[in-house]
Parts: C-alpha cells; sequence; structure tokens
C-alpha cells in the first residue's frame, strides 16, 4: 500500500515538472524580442519594396561581432512591405558546410545572403558562386554613403578586381594584456619577439599562464602561423599557387611559436578564440594576441574578472617590421544562385549593415567599416588605437587565393601541430606539410 | 551453452512464460543472503553511479543560474545571486520553445510513423521463417549501424530535386528510414516472444491474420511498443547530422540550434548550460513517467497481457 | 504465416529501406569512384579514392583509435552495465529514483552530452569541476593534451552517457532470469560468484551479445563527441573513421574521397557486425 501511494505522488511530481516546462513554452514564445540593437536596427532597413511577396534566407554563424549585423538586416527588414526575412541558427563550421553545399549545387541556393569574410568570399568568388557588386555600388554610393567604408574593408572583399560583399567591420589580431601585472613588474608591452618571450618569462609564476594564443590545431593554428610567418617576411605561395611557406621565413616563425608554447596552458593545441578570451576574463593569462572583436567582452564586469585591468597594444613585430597579428574583414555575400532579385538584396545588406547607428551600437565589439564612425569620438572604443596600429603597420589578412580556409588550413594544421609540440623537427613538418598541400592541391586542380 | 544460440529478449521472455514465481525468490534470497553491510554497500555505490551520471548536469545547471563572470569559476562560487539571464536568452532572444516544440513534433511523427511501419514488418518477420525474412533482417542490421556521413550527400541532392529541403516532411522520412530498422529489431523480439497459439485461436474463430495481429498481439505487445517507441522517439530527437544538412529554418531541430552556440564565445556557456537543462528536464520527466513500463516492456512482454 | 501475409505485413518497411537507405548507399558508392567538389562534375576515376585512402597513415590511425574506442567502450559498458544492473535489481526500494538519474544522459542529445562532459574535465579554463575535484586529490590527468588521456576522456563520455542503456536491458533480464536453477544453486550452497558466473550470466548471454552489438555499432560511426570536445587532438590522434571523413568531404571538399572513406567504413562495420549476423542467422535457423 505505501509504495503504492509513493508511486503515485512520484508520477505526480513528474508530471508537475512536465507541465511546468510547458508553460515554460508558452512563457517563451510569447515575450517579444528584448535586444539592444533592436531600436537602431528597425529603422534602418531602406529599400525598395519588391512587387511579390519574396523570403530571404540568411547564412550567419553566431558572435558577438557578427550578431549585430545579422540582427540589424533580420529585424530591419522584417518591416518593409513583401519582405519575409529568416536567419538559419548555425556555428561557424555549420557555416562553412552549408554554404558550400547551398552555393556549389545546382538549382536556386536555399540561402540568399551569406556571411564571409577573406577567405570564404575568394573562394566563393573564385567558384562563380557569389554575384559581383560592382555595378550596385556605384548605384547606390549616394543613398548609402558608401564612400565612407574604409579601404582595407573594400580590400578585404574584392577578388580579382571585383567587389563580391558589402563589408561591415575590419578585424585584427592586436595584443591584450594585463596592464596591473605589467606595471607591478615594471613592463611596457612588448613590440618584438624578443620583447614578447622577456615578457612572459618575467610573468611566470605571477600568474597562471604568461599568454595564451588560440592554436587549436582543428582550426586556428594556421592563423597563429600566418601572423609569424608574415612578421618574418614569409609567405604563403608563390605566384602560380605553388606552396612557399617551406622556407627560411617559414621555420623561423615555427620555430617562434614553439618557443612561446611552454608559456601557455598545456592544452593550448585545442583552443579556439573563445578560450583565450575566456581564460583572459577569468585573470589567468597575462597577454594574449587575440582578435580585437574580443577586447569589449574581456572588459566587460558582467563577463570579466579584469575589466579595467587590460592594455590593448599592436601586436609585437617580427623581422619584417609587419606585426604577428592577422587582419580580416566581415561581411555579407549574395548568392548567385538566389531566386530573389540580386539588387533588392544589396539594398537590405548595404541599408541595414552599413546604417549609421548599426554601426555606432556595434563599435564596441567590432572597428566599424564606416569611416565616419572610426572617427567619431563618442563611438571610440580603448582597443581601437592598437587595432589602427596594427592595421597600418602592414598585419596582413590571409592569402587571396581561392582554397585558403578550409582546405589549407586542415591540411596543413596537423603537421604544424606536430612541430610545435615537438613530435616533428620544424624542417620536416614544413617540408612534409608543403608537400601535402602540393599534392591536394594538384588533385583538385587549383596548380597546373 | 544452448543459451549462447538464442536470441537475448526473445529468449527472456520465452522464460519469462514458463517461470512466473520470480518475485517470491528474490525475497527469500534477500532476507537469507543479505546483511545490512552488503545493503549499504550497494546503495553507497548506486548513490555514486547516480551522482556521475547527473554531475556535469548539476555542476551546469548551477553555471546556468550565474552571471557570465561568476559561472565558471574555480574555486567554484558558492554564493552568487541566481539570474534568469540565460535562459531569457536562450527562451527570449533565441527562441528556444519554438524549436523545442519543432522537435518534439518531429519526434512524435517520426516515432508514430515508425512504429506503424515497423510493427506489421516486425510482427511478420517473427513469424515468417522463410530466408526472405532472414535477409530483410540482416539488412535492417546493417542500416541500423550505418554512419551518416555515408547517406547525407545523396539525402541534400534528394531534398533538393523534390523541392522538400527545409521541410518537417523530408527529416520525417529520413528519420523513419533511418530509425526503423532499429525499431523492426526491438519489436521482432517482443512479438517473438508472444506465443503462436494467441492469434492462431484467433484466426480459428475467423479473424483474418491482419485482424488477429491488430486486436491479439498489439495489444498484448504494449508494453513492448512503449519501449520501442521511447528508443525510436531518443534517436530522432538526438540526430544531430541529418537535420544539420536537411533544414534551413523551418525544420531546426534542437541539436543543430544548440551546436551555433559552439565554444567559440564562453559568454554562451552559460546559455548553453540553460539549455541542456532546458532540454534534459522534459525528456526526464518523460522518462520518469515511462520507466514503469520501460522495464516492464523490456522484461515481460507478453505475461502483462 | 502465408507469403501473401508477409509480403502485405512487410512491405511499407521494404520499400522505405529500399527508397531512403539503399538508393542513398548506392548513390555513395558511385560517387565514392569518383573525384569531385561542390560544384563541379563528376570526374570518373574508378577504385583512385580507395588505393589513396588505403595507403594513407591518417586511415590507418584513425582506424587504430575507432578500434580502441570501440573496444574500450564495448568492455566498459558490458562489465559497469552488468554490474549497475546487479545494484539495480538488489535495491528494490527507490530504484527508479536510481534509475531515473542514471537514464539522463541518455536521454540527452550527444552533441550536448559531450560538451559538458568535456567541460567537466577542463583544466585551465574554469569549468572543469571534476579536475578540480582531481587536481584537489592530487590527480594530474592530461585529458586533452596526452593520448591516452584524450582516448579516456571520449571512452569515459561514451561510457557516461550510453551505459544506461545497457543497464537497463540487463535489469530487464536480470528479472526473468529461471528460477529453478538458482534455487538448486543455492540449495547446493553457491556463493554469490558462482551463482553470477555458472546460472545468471550464461543465462544473459544473448543480453550480451545484445548490448555489445548495439554498442559496437554505435561506436564504430562515433563523430558527434569527438568534433566537441578533442577535435581529433591531441595531433589527430583521436580522430575516427567518420570524423576523417568529416574532415575529408566538409573541409578539404574531397567529396569523392570522402564517399570512398564513408564505404570503407560501412565495409568495417559489417566485418565487426560479422559475428552477429552469424548468430541471427543461427537463430533464425533454430526458430525455423
Amino acid at each position: 500500500m505505501s509504495s503504492h501511494v509513493r508511486s503515485v505522488s512520484r508520477r505526480r511530481i513528474a508530471a508537475a515538472m512536465f507541465l511546468v516546462t510547458a508553460l515554460g513554452i508558452l512563457a517563451g514564445c510569447g515575450t517579444g524580442n528584448t535586444s539592444s540593437t533592436a531600436d537602431a536596427a528597425s529603422r534602418a532597413c531602406d529599400v525598395a519594396a519588391p512587387a511579390e511577396p519574396q523570403t530571404v534566407n540568411i547564412l550567419a554563424f553566431s558572435a558577438p561581432s557578427i550578431d549585430p549585423f545579422t540582427d540589424a538586416i533580420v529585424k530591419g527588414c522584417s518591416a518593409a512591405d513583401n519582405l519575409t526575412l529568416n536567419h538559419t541558427p548555425v556555428d561557424f563550421t555549420g557555416q562553412i558546410q552549408k554554404a558550400q553545399l547551398a552555393l556549389g549545387s545546382e538549382g536556386n541556393s536555399p540561402y540568399d545572403v551569406v556571411e564571409v569574410y577573406n577567405s570564404t568570399l575568394v573562394e566563393y568568388a573564385s567558384k562563380g558562386w557569389v554575384a559581383p557588386l560592382d555595378d550596385y555600388i556605384s548605384k547606390y554610393e549616394d543613398k548609402y554613403q558608401l564612400g565612407d567604408v574604409s579601404e582595407e574593408a573594400w580590400a578585404g572583399v574584392t577578388y580579382d578586381g571585383k567587389i563580391y560583399a558589402v563589408p561591415n567591420q575590419v578585424n585584427t589580431q592586436i595584443l591584450i594584456y594585463r596592464k596591473d601585472l605589467f606595471e607591478a613588474e615594471g613592463l611596457s608591452a612588448p613590440t618584438t619577439y624578443e620583447e614578447l618571450v622577456a615578457a612572459a618569462s618575467k610573468l611566470g609564476g605571477k600568474v597562471d599562464y604568461p599568454l595564451s594564443m588560440a592554436w587549436g590545431s582543428d582550426d586556428a593554428l594556421l592563423d597563429g602561423f600566418h601572423g609569424w610567418l608574415a612578421a618574418g617576411g614569409g609567405k604563403w605561395f608563390n605566384d602560380d599557387n605553388t606552396p612557399a611557406f617551406d622556407s627560411p621565413e617559414g621555420r623561423k616563425g615555427l620555430e617562434q611559436m614553439k618557443g612561446l608554447l611552454p608559456f601557455m596552458p598545456k592544452d593550448t593545441l585545442s583552443f579556439g578564440n573563445g578560450d583565450v578570451m575566456g581564460l583572459m576574463q577569468q585573470g589567468k593569462v597575462g597577454m594574449a594576441i587575440i582578435w580585437a572583436s574580443r577586447a569589449a567582452p574581456i572588459n566587460d564586469p558582467n563577463a570579466s574578472k579584469v575589466a579595467g585591468k587590460v592594455g590593448f597594444a599592436p601586436a609585437p613585430r617580427g623581422m619584417s617590421g609587419i606585426p604577428a597579428g592577422e587582419n580580416s574583414v566581415d561581411g555579407f555575400a549574395i548568392a548567385k544562385n538566389s531566386a530573389v532579385d540580386p539588387e533588392t538584396l544589396f539594398q537590405i545588406v548595404a541599408s541595414t549593415t552599413l546604417n549609421k547607428d548599426v554601426q555606432r551600437d556595434a563599435s564596441e565589439v567590432v572597428l566599424p567599416a564606416r569611416m565616419s564612425v572610426q572617427n567619431d569620438t563618442s563611438a571610440a572604443q580603448p582597443h581601437w588605437g592598437a587595432s589602427f596600429e596594427n592595421i597600418a603597420g602592414g598585419a596582413q589578412a590571409l592569402p587571396a587565393v581561392p582554397f585558403m580556409d578550409p582546405l589549407t588550413k586542415s591540411v596543413v594544421n596537423p603537421f604544424l601541430a606536430k612541430a610545435v609540440t615537438g613530435a616533428l623537427p620544424v624542417d620536416a613538418a614544413l617540408r612534409q606539410a608543403s608537400a601535402a598541400l602540393n599534392k591536394t592541391l594538384l588533385d583538385q586542380g587549383h596548380l597546373k | 551453452m544452448t543459451a549462447t544460440a538464442q536470441h537475448p529478449v526473445d529468449q527472456n521472455l520465452k522464460r519469462t512464460v514458463r517461470t512466473t514465481a520470480v518475485r517470491p525468490m528474490r525475497t527469500r534470497r534477500s532476507r537469507s543472503a543479505t546483511t545490512a553491510l552488503q545493503k549499504t554497500i550497494a546503495y553507497l555505490l548506486l548513490s555514486l553511479a547516480g551522482l556521475l551520471s547527473i554531475g556535469p548536469f548539476v555542476w551546469v545547471g548551477l553555471a546556468s543560474l550565474k552571471r557570465p563572470v561568476d559561472a565558471f569559476s574555480l574555486p567554484p562560487v558558492w554564493d552568487f545571486t541566481p539570474t534568469l539571464q540565460a535562459y531569457q536568452i536562450l527562451w527570449n532572444d533565441r527562441g528556444f520553445g519554438h524549436f523545442l516544440l519543432n522537435t518534439l513534433l518531429v519526434g512524435v511523427l517520426t516515432t508514430v510513423i515508425s512504429l506503424l511501419v515497423a510493427a506489421p514488418a516486425a510482427y511478420a518477420l517473427s513469424r515468417f521463417r522463410h530466408v526472405s525474412g532472414l535477409w530483410i533482417l540482416l539488412a535492417a542490421l546493417v542500416f541500423r549501424a550505418l554512419p551518416r556521413m555515408a547517406v547525407v550527400l545523396p539525402f541534400y541532392y534528394l531534398a533538393r530535386l523534390t523541392g522538400l529541403y527545409d521541410t518537417q516532411v523530408l527529416l520525417i522520412a529520413v528519420l523513419v528510414a533511418v530509425n526503423q530498422p532499429f525499431t523492426i529489431w526491438l519489436l521482432r523480439d517482443f512479438f517473438a516472444g508472444i506465443p503462436e497459439e494467441l492469434e492462431e485461436s484467433a484466426m480459428v474463430d475467423g479473424c483474418s491474420r491482419i485482424q488477429a495481429f491488430r486486436r491479439i498481439i498489439l495489444p498484448v505487445a504494449g508494453p513492448g511498443l512503449v519501449t520501442a517507441a521511447v528508443f525510436t522517439f531518443l534517436l530522432a530527437y538526438q540526430e544531430y547530422m541529418i537535420p544539420l544538412v536537411l533544414t534551413q529554418t523551418s525544420a531546426v531541430t534542437l541539436p543543430v540550434f544548440i551546436a551555433q552556440f559552439s565554444t567559440e564565445n564562453i559568454q554562451d556557456w552559460p546559455v548553453i548550460s540553460a539549455a541542456a537543462v532546458s532540454l534534459a528536464l522534459p525528456i526526464v520527466g518523460l522518462v520518469m513517467l515511462a520507466q514503469r513500463f520501460l522495464v516492464a516492456g523490456l522484461t515481460a512482454g507478453s505475461t502483462k497481457g | 504465416m502465408k507469403r501473401r501475409e508477409f509480403t502485405l505485413l512487410a512491405a511499407p518497411s521494404v520499400v522505405l529501406m529500399t527508397v531512403l537507405m539503399i538508393a542513398p548507399l548506392v548513390t555513395t558508392v558511385v560517387l565514392s569512384l569518383n573525384q569531385f567538389s561542390y560544384g563541379t562534375s563528376l570526374k570518373w576515376v574508378g577504385l583512385k579514392n580507395y588505393a589513396q585512402l588505403l595507403a594513407s597513415p591518417e586511415l590507418h590511425s584513425s582506424l587504430l583509435f575507432t578500434v580502441l574506442f570501440v573496444i574500450g567502450t564495448t568492455t566498459l559498458k558490458l562489465f559497469l552495465g552488468f554490474a549497475l544492473a546487479l545494484l539495480l535489481n538488489f535495491a528494490v526500494r527507490a530504484r527508479s529514483v536510481f534509475l531515473g538519474a542514471l537514464l539522463v544522459p541518455l536521454v540527452v542529445p550527444p552533441v550536448v552530452g559531450a560538451l559538458i562532459y568535456g567541460w567537466m574535465f577542463r583544466e585551465d579554463i574554469g569549468v572543469g569541476f571534476y579536475q578540480y575535484l582531481l587536481t584537489l586529490m592530487g590527480i594530474n590527468i592530461e585529458w586533452f593534451s596526452s593520448t591516452p588521456g584524450a582516448i579516456a576522456l571520449l571512452v569515459g563520455q561514451n561510457v557516461w552517457q550510453d551505459i544506461s542503456f545497457a543497464a537497463l536491458i540487463f535489469l530487464a533480464g536480470l528479472q526473468v532470469v529461471p528460477a529453478e536453477p538458482l534455487e538448486a544453486a543455492l540449495v547446493d550452497g553457491a556463493n554469490w560468484l558462482q551463482r553470477q558466473r555458472y546460472i545468471i550470466m550464461p543465462s544473459l548471454s544473448g543480453l550480451f551479445a545484445f548490448v555489445s552489438m548495439m554498442s559496437v555499432m554505435d561506436s564504430f560511426r562515433i563523430f558527434d563527441s569527438i568534433a566537441v570536445t578533442t577535435g581529433g587532438g591531441p595531433n589527430g590522434t583521436t580522430e575516427s573513421l567518420m570524423f576523417l571523413a568529416y574532415k575529408v568531404s566538409f573541409q578539404q571538399s574531397q567529396l569523392g574521397l570522402g564517399s570512398a572513406m564513408s564505404m570503407l567504413t560501412v565495409i568495417g562495420i559489417v566485418l565487426l557486425l560479422v559475428p552477429f549476423l552469424v548468430l541471427t542467422k543461427r537463430q533464425f535457423r533454430n526458430a525455423r
């Protein structure tokens, strides 16, 4: 009898739990949207409404530096007549996978607008998957004040002399360091590799890890190598697209990375940018070379224990005087096989993502593409100075070849990982990486 | 050692039919052979296993109630002001409810259709002794084991060809195709445990085979159907690769939705935690309700009828 | 049962399997004999993709990892699952509470489960609660930067999420262990271990086969959980066959090669399933 009573009450608890969750569903669906950028975004859309109802699908991964612009498009233009906007929530690898499938298949693309950065843009443009926008840019130059967009931003979305995307931001890898620790040790922000190593040595014992980098061997390790390769004056490819990184500069750069690893957490080779940012936020790291878009969260008291204690400087320079950081530009491109009129799509993207209010609202997490916002002192952020110096100092984007990310990345990374951890000597690793990449490029017809 | 040749579940079900007096035996054993010490050890071990099992959920459950700055902090921050911010972002800003409902819809429909398709086939396979039955069974086994990558590209092309990309219809059709081999396997065992005399006597009374199956066999196999339903639902609802490739916005399911938060943005981690909790709770509730049937279904099948 | 009745009842299932499983599989076989990428047309290369794969050290290392993973997870699931079932069978009181707790990881999608399980063992970032406890106890295992550690992490994750399935099956089996031999053994004074070894386990051997079969199937095609925890690291030593296939297809855009990789995995699975296929066949014959 008693066991019967017990089982009934248990069942009742389970049922109640289920009900609460079910009610939660209703509550969740009933309430409206509370995003901070909603206001600016909802006024932004300035598009000639299409005659027929159109649905526009946007493919963009979710990240602090991308969300404000995706939101601006979706929320801004959903109010326009005859337009429905959908955004697919995905992560970055999901975006790449879906973009390749959508743009590379026959028939109308399920996605009309696709988020791109330098390397993906070049790949899609070279394959003819995205539409050139030069005509629309000149037609709408005045209406959307496109002359205000910075040269670096346009350069990042140009391939073979044509513009293939509407850029919304410039990003660059800067040095973010713990001002308080540096001051206590009498250090100043390192400007060269040697100073970086010296500072890291001095921070040893003062903080859990003197240094941290996003060197995940499944992704960003190649970006790390790119920084040190460029800083040493090396390059990835020859003019005929054959690999050129198995060079004295490449070996030097990789040796330098190997020299930095002892100052970093053990699991560095599994780190993405988020991990490095998280370590910074928890005050476990003395300094990091990381994307400037991560600066604001590191300085946010709601998320960070070191808010107000961090300084920003350009990435340390190598032999060639170039900072060991990478530049990138993000923007939205228009699928060539979209069923929607490309001119409408261009208007949607340009009027929202380049809207001054949207750009100003996003300035905390990005360096906006608009010069007028970059020069607006009321929008200025503490990390912008370092970013400007980095860019002016010649920090380089990944080479504009159509096989950089993810192809080169996924072929070369395993060898870089082996070299940095000492599983392979540096020269052997680079030789093998170069040979493997050469073979893959030949196989896939990128080399003659 | 003849037992090895027998198949697991139906062998046990057949046994059940023969040995009904299991319970008295167990109580006697526990009275005679169990000491208080043994009992304590057993409960301690079970508690440990239970703790290890839910440990990660408790930890992220706590994290989901903290501000990002405290969420993941070691040694843990114990005195914190709980905030529902993560749930707010998840449910309001990101529309978790919409994806949850869609996932439940896809999961339930997949389960129902899988059962409708698989139950007759499983019953037929348990009664039909021709070698073609064996081939179907072996094929189903191999399909159960098939890696998703081996079929996703064709599925994507099929979706684009038929214009059914990003529809629940195609997603459900594919999920049914992928999952029903397993449903067949589970159900065949239950049906095999049901004595054939049962439907034979019904058919003597003038029922057709189909009628006998519907009116006599299916009701008896109730717990088995519940068990098969639960596992089929779980498989459909946990699937990641297939919805990733076949959906866009309208038909996106939870595993794909949650992957968007990825690890790139550590401020999302409390949100992922909130999602893990929001996702586990209703299903745990459901499983707790179905648990009785689950064990009974896996155990007894035919004796309950 | 008459053939006509059988055809009628089994037809929907067989049609479904033919259209949505066999047809896609055949398509993949055809694709695997071609070289192509996104948006390029097929170029017939015959068995070149297979030859290239069989000669590649990456395939060998991922095969090694996959086999280790299958052996590790299956053994643990059998042992611990059976142990849990014995405990649960013993603990009549509060059984459903324990069972409920054990079932939580099983119902959560592997992508989410693996992610939070991985967090528990992170060392540096303040999310690794288990790692923190281990460090307090003076135990320091490199879960992400050493190969044995990473394999142990992945095996542990898989066992953590799936163990309750095994326990549930064994528990169900234990409830119907035939009474007579057990009683005879009790009368003869057989101790607990002897009873398990000579009576309980043989009578559950079918269930052991079933649980190992399910575990082998699921472990051999492991992908999701690796992608969100080790990412194949360190140094690619935890790349499973399916992880490699994903990398080749979706990161390196070599769709023909990726299809061949998938087909090799299918062949591998079928080979591993042979004992179970034979078992099924024998059982089918016996039932005739």
